[in-house]
């Protein structure tokens, strides 16, 4: 797909996403700062797994960040480094900008009160031998320890009516088995609150329940969220949601950022190609079946066998197929119709594009017109 | 293949001639109920729903988790054991193979044997549990392919090895565990096992739910694909509408055990009759377009072990009345749609826009059971 006027022409240079304002910062104070945050995780015979690059990203009080990728992208990877469960590899988590350095129980605990982690799956996150009055009740003993033992069971219905799961009395009694999913993960989102942490880190925490349940806890979410003024990272695979949900959207490729900005530019008018197929991917119930059934083939399907480079590029070294991008090279471009040479030889940075959005990507000038154009301060395009 | 087939197919009741068979639906459900039989009482877990698949169409069956759609269909096939039990009803079943109409609520073990895969097939929700871990791709569907077909070894092979190319599989992957392939490609092996016997009618019980967007499209584009060269009909079940909005020919929505509402995709959309379908088609976000107000629907669905009386959807709805709780529940005709077949099951509420005069119904009651009664045969 290499076009010879856009090899030669000499694309004009954007800046590199340092000093980015997020959209989110506009919501509160900053609290958590991940800076080139990278986990490594060695797969055995000297293979290596890259699942998170050089990651960056800032929570603020108040604001909603969501995480977009596929499975293996590293979402998840980056949810357990800033929650403490994983070391980085490389880079640093600063919370209320002092580095943290989470090693021992003790300091493992302080850090949690601060940073909480809800799991996906109301399911398996909550311990089916105890009581909903023992799920809150330990983190509130743990966390807030000088309260008094009446002071605990107070906290404790409180919570559950923050989560509106009302009487309190009722489902503290309750066992895990006896509540419907949506009322699991309310359970899950009081444990978290428990600790009255400033930062909450959602990992896909609605895509275990039901449609017409989803929006409902979205919506909770949102309102403990200003209630709380927590600072939220919301990790989803659904891009739709975040458009309503989040301030900034992060989407995320093999580890990568590959594109960042305000929720509503990114989603309406995505920059880079993967964003691009990610959201011509998701479901157009106005469409009614136009595009599917006309065969429109994605940008990404190009190829044919888009599922295998999924599999190969979330999960370089595993398949170890020819498919995989090398390490150096953008890791998108064996799915990507626009890649040239220079993309398969060298990863583009982060380059920004206006005040508050940034994208990794060589074309695109070819791949986002409108958004290239836009760009502010931008220089000359030599065409 | 054709001899093999007919062979395989006909029942011990008679042979049965070719082309004889009338131009009614491919699989028709008529009341069927199935029930959980528990200590506590009976769950209703699909109550009287009648449901009529054509032959080539895609029937869109939508609801949430613990509605019946699952139980409906693996109802019809009889797949379920106890405590399931079916309480009444048929399911008629007319291939174009095999000429006369087939009850399968009747069938012996044998004949149902011979009739599932070969006719009827299924794809599994959980591609992961579904294939055998200690199996390569290839010996699960020659296992497929020689229970229900009388071919050699050989010719499995071959047709295994066709089965692939037709999800767009490497054969090179024959010789792979489920573990070694990505969810997307489990999930196609699954439909080419589904596939591997020519059925005509292909039951997908959520086969995208646990994938990526990415991968969903692209097989659902695929699913289109084989539907178009392969002519098999489609009973798509999901929880997720605004899949279906662009999938599916018609859409029939289950709450509680029961139909809400049947109607083709854009009528769904564009008018829906039933209040749990209106509230359904604003609880998920949209990507494209104007930002739309989001209200989801509050409430947690009913215990079918003791349902309300009346509507299932009344706890929930914005619209109901007290005369909710006294009706019974059927599909009827929409008063003010021009599709017969557009069906809903709330005598109340008219689609959006189309205001009709307090106390007047929005179903057409005498007509509409007529409506009703015209899809069967």
């Amino acid at each position: 797909m290499s076009s010879q006027p856009a090899d030669k022409r000499q694309p004009a240079p954007l800046d590199l996403a340092s000093d980015l304002a997020s959209p989110a910062a506009a919501r509160g104070r900053l609290v958590l700062e991940a800076a080139d945050l990278s986990k490594n995780f060695k797969l055995g015979r000297g293979q290596v797994l890259r699942a998170v690059r050089a990651v960056s990203l800032g929570l603020y009080r108040g604001a909603v960040v969501a995480l977009v990728g596929e499975s293996g992208s590293g979402k998840s990877t980056v949810a357990r480094l800033l929650a403490g469960q994983l070391h980085p590899s490389a880079g640093q988590i600063r919370l209320n900008g002092t580095p943290v350095e989470v090693s021992g129980r003790q300091a493992f605990r302080r850090y949690k009160s601060d940073v909480q982690l809800i799991f996906q799956d109301p399911f398996a996150s909550l311990n089916p031998v105890h009581t909903v009055r023992y799920h809150l009740e330990r983190p509130l003993g743990l966390h807030r320890g000088s309260l008094s033992r009446e002071q605990v069971h107070k906290e404790a219905a409180s919570l559950m009516e923050q989560v509106r799961l009302t009487p309190a009395d009722t489902f503290l009694a309750k066992y895990p088995h006896e509540l419907s999913g949506g009322q699991r993960q309310r359970v899950s989102f009081a444990r978290a609150l428990a600790a009255e942490p400033s930062v909450l880190l959602a990992d896909e925490p609605v895509s275990m329940l039901d449609v017409s349940i989803r929006l409902e806890m979205l919506n909770l979410l949102d309102d403990l969220r200003k209630r709380f003024e927590l600072a939220l990272l919301y990790i989803t695979h659904d891009i739709a949601s975040a458009r309503y949900f989040a301030d900034e959207v992060l989407v995320m490729y093999a580890g990568q950022i590959v594109e960042r900005g305000p929720a509503e530019d990114i989603t309406q008018e995505p920059a880079h190609p993967y964003t691009q197929l990610l959201v011509s991917s998701a479901p157009d119930p106005d469409d009614l079946g136009g595009a599917l059934r006309n065969g429109a083939r994605l940008p990404g399907a190009a190829d044919g066998d888009v599922d295998g480079a999924a599999w190969s590029g979330g999960r370089a070294g595993l398949a170890g197929a020819a498919a995989t991008p090398a390490a150096g090279a953008c890791q998108f471009s064996n799915r990507c119709p626009l890649a040239i040479d220079r993309c398969r030889a060298e990863a583009p940075p982060l380059l920004k594009v206006s005040a508050s959005r940034a994208a990794a990507c060589w074309r695109l000038d070819v791949a986002a017109p409108a958004v290239y154009a836009g760009r502010e301060g931008g220089g000359d395009i030599t065409s | 293949m054709t001899a093999e087939r007919s062979n395989r197919v006909s029942g011990p009741d008679g042979a049965r001639g070719q082309g004889d068979y009338a131009a009614g639906p491919l699989l028709s459900i008529r009341d069927l109920s199935v029930a959980y039989r528990t200590v506590a009482g009976d769950v209703r877990a699909v109550d009287h729903v009648s449901l009529d698949l054509q032959a080539g169409e895609i029937v869109g069956l939508v609801g949430e988790s613990g509605s019946g759609k699952s139980t409906l269909a693996y109802g019809a096939c009889r797949l379920l054991r106890p405590p399931a039990v079916i309480t009444s009803g048929s399911v008629r079943y007319q291939g174009r193979r095999m000429g006369t109409p087939t009850e399968i609520l009747e069938l012996s073990p044998d004949q149902l044997k011979s009739m599932r895969w070969r006719e009827i097939a299924i794809v599994f929700q959980s591609a992961m549990n579904a294939l055998n871990p200690v199996l390569n791709v290839a010996d699960q569907l020659t296992d497929v392919i020689r229970a229900h077909l009388q071919v050699t070894r050989t010719q499995a092979a071959q047709r295994a090895a066709g089965l692939l190319d037709l999800v767009a599989i490497p054969r090179a992957r024959l010789r792979s565990y489920p573990h070694e392939l990505s969810g997307g490609m489990r999930q196609r092996v699954m439909i080419a096992m589904a596939l591997a016997t020519e059925p005509e009618v292909v039951i997908m019980d959520e086969p995208t739910t646990a994938l990526d967007v990415v991968v969903q499209r692209e097989i659902l584009g695929q699913i289109l694909e084989l539907k178009e060269r392969l002519s098999f009909a489609i009973l798509f079940i999901t929880h997720d509408l605004s899949l279906l909005l662009e999938l599916a020919d018609r859409i029939a929505v289950m709450y509680g055990g029961q139909l809400m509402e049947v109607g083709t995709a854009s009528e769904v959309h564009y008018e829906p009759a039933h209040p749990y379908t209106k509230r359904l088609l604003t609880s998920f976000p949209s990507l494209r377009g104007p930002r739309r107000k989001l209200t989801g629907i509050p409430g947690t669905p009913p215990d079918l072990l003791d349902p309300p009386p009346g509507c299932p959807f009344l706890p929930r709805c914005s619209d109901g009345t007290e005369a909710c709780s006294r009706i019974e529940v059927t599909l009827a005709r929409v008063r003010t749609s021009a599709d017969p077949s557009h069906l809903t099951a709330c005598p109340f509420v008219l689609p959006d826009g189309q205001a009709g005069s307090a106390g007047e119904q929005a179903t057409v009651p005498a007509a509409g059971q007529a409506g009703a009664k015209e899809l069967s045969p």
